[in-house]
């Protein structure tokens, strides 16, 4: 498989990646740094890749594992009364993030199964629309109305709490 | 924020929830919603709207993953890459080639049977297509195999060249015995 095959195969999924990545590390950069490291995997197993059969399902694994090896060898915040005022506002940003990519997701999780569907190939996995019409068999206009009313849900979600 | 900016904001965010924004209102709905000193009430559309867009990639990233590719391409250092023929490897290969060449010469034109004390050259023809045939299996297992068959093959095709060695003296030996 030369670089132009295995970017065509394979470029297309890095925002999904990315997305699963971030849910996981809730960091951008750690989330970027992570998809790259799966690329670097993936290019150096190209030459077995012809027999995946499904490249989307196989990146995914390996963005979930490495993303869960990486999250786990994380340093464990410092005490309270230990920590910089800098380094505590970092950490403190860095979970917040994390925790409300993890509420967004749990919030997700809840709705209707269409809805949770589209919302999560349009909004977390930026998918197209004509991806999801595709893969949901959706027209156009369904697609848009089930994304509408996640959404409204989602921000009812966000007002009562 | 100004009345001209809540009221936009109001706008943008019915069409964030129609699922009817173009990109560029989706980028100047997440410039609003980032102004500071917001009206409380949208602290909620705020939060949604932001929790969703935390799993947009940051600016570029298309940009630079596809140089990591290329640069990955470029390096060429990547394990189990299928590489060019290395000139050590053209050299066994033809040396293998030669080598069946020469014993297949032997055996047609030597003068008469001589017990060879180590190996025939129909054993050593069999050492070389042994060698060759284990060349043609690595071809198709990649390069870590081709490592292996490569001094596999080496040390076969030696085996054999200093065999056909050794008959050839015996050969010219007896020849010149014999004159």
């Amino acid at each position: 498989m030369d670089a132009s095959e295995f970017k065509s195969l394979f470029l297309p999924l890095g925002r999904m990646m990315y997305a699963e990545a971030f849910r996981i590390l809730g960091s951008a950069e750690d989330a970027e740094d992570a998809v790259q490291d799966v690329y670097t995997k993936l290019w150096e197993r190209r030459g077995s890749l012809a027999g995946v059969d499904n490249p989307r399902a196989y990146s995914m694994a390996m963005v979930r594992n490495r993303c869960l090896v990486l999250a786990a060898g994380r340093p464990q915040p410092p005490p309270p009364e230990g920590a910089t005022e800098t380094g505590s506002v970092d950490l403190g940003a860095e979970i917040e993030v994390r925790d409300s990519a993890e509420r967004i997701i749990g919030i997700i999780n809840t709705l209707p199964e269409r809805q949770r569907q589209v919302v999560m190939m349009h909004d977390v996995e930026g998918c197209k629309n004509s991806e999801i019409e595709e893969a949901t068999g959706l027209s156009a206009d369904n697609v848009r109305q089930l994304l509408s009313r996640a959404r409204r849900l989602i921000r009812e979600c966000f007002a009562r709490y | 924020m100004n009345t001209n900016d809540i009221n936009r904001l109001r706008v943008l965010l019915e069409g964030y929830y129609a699922a009817t924004l173009s990109d560029g209102e989706r980028a100047e709905l997440r410039r609003l919603l980032d102004e500071p000193e917001q009206p409380a009430g949208f602290a909620p559309d705020r939060e949604a709207v932001r929790s969703l867009d935390s799993f947009i990639p940051p600016e570029g990233f298309d940009e630079r993953l596809e140089a990591h590719i290329e640069s990955l391409a470029a390096s060429g250092s990547a394990k189990g890459r299928m590489r060019p023929l290395s000139l050590r490897w053209q050299f066994w290969g033809a040396a293998a080639a030669v080598a069946v060449l020469l014993g297949v010469g032997l055996t047609l034109n030597r003068p008469h049977k001589h017990p060879s004390r180590e190996m025939t050259p129909e054993e050593a023809y069999a050492h070389v297509d042994k060698a060759l045939t284990i060349f043609a299996d690595a071809l198709n297992k990649g390069y870590e195999s081709i490592e292996k068959a490569e001094d596999t093959t080496g040390k076969a095709t030696a085996k054999a060249f200093a065999a056909l060695s050794r008959l050839s003296e015996n050969s010219e030996t007896n020849n010149s015995e014999q004159i």
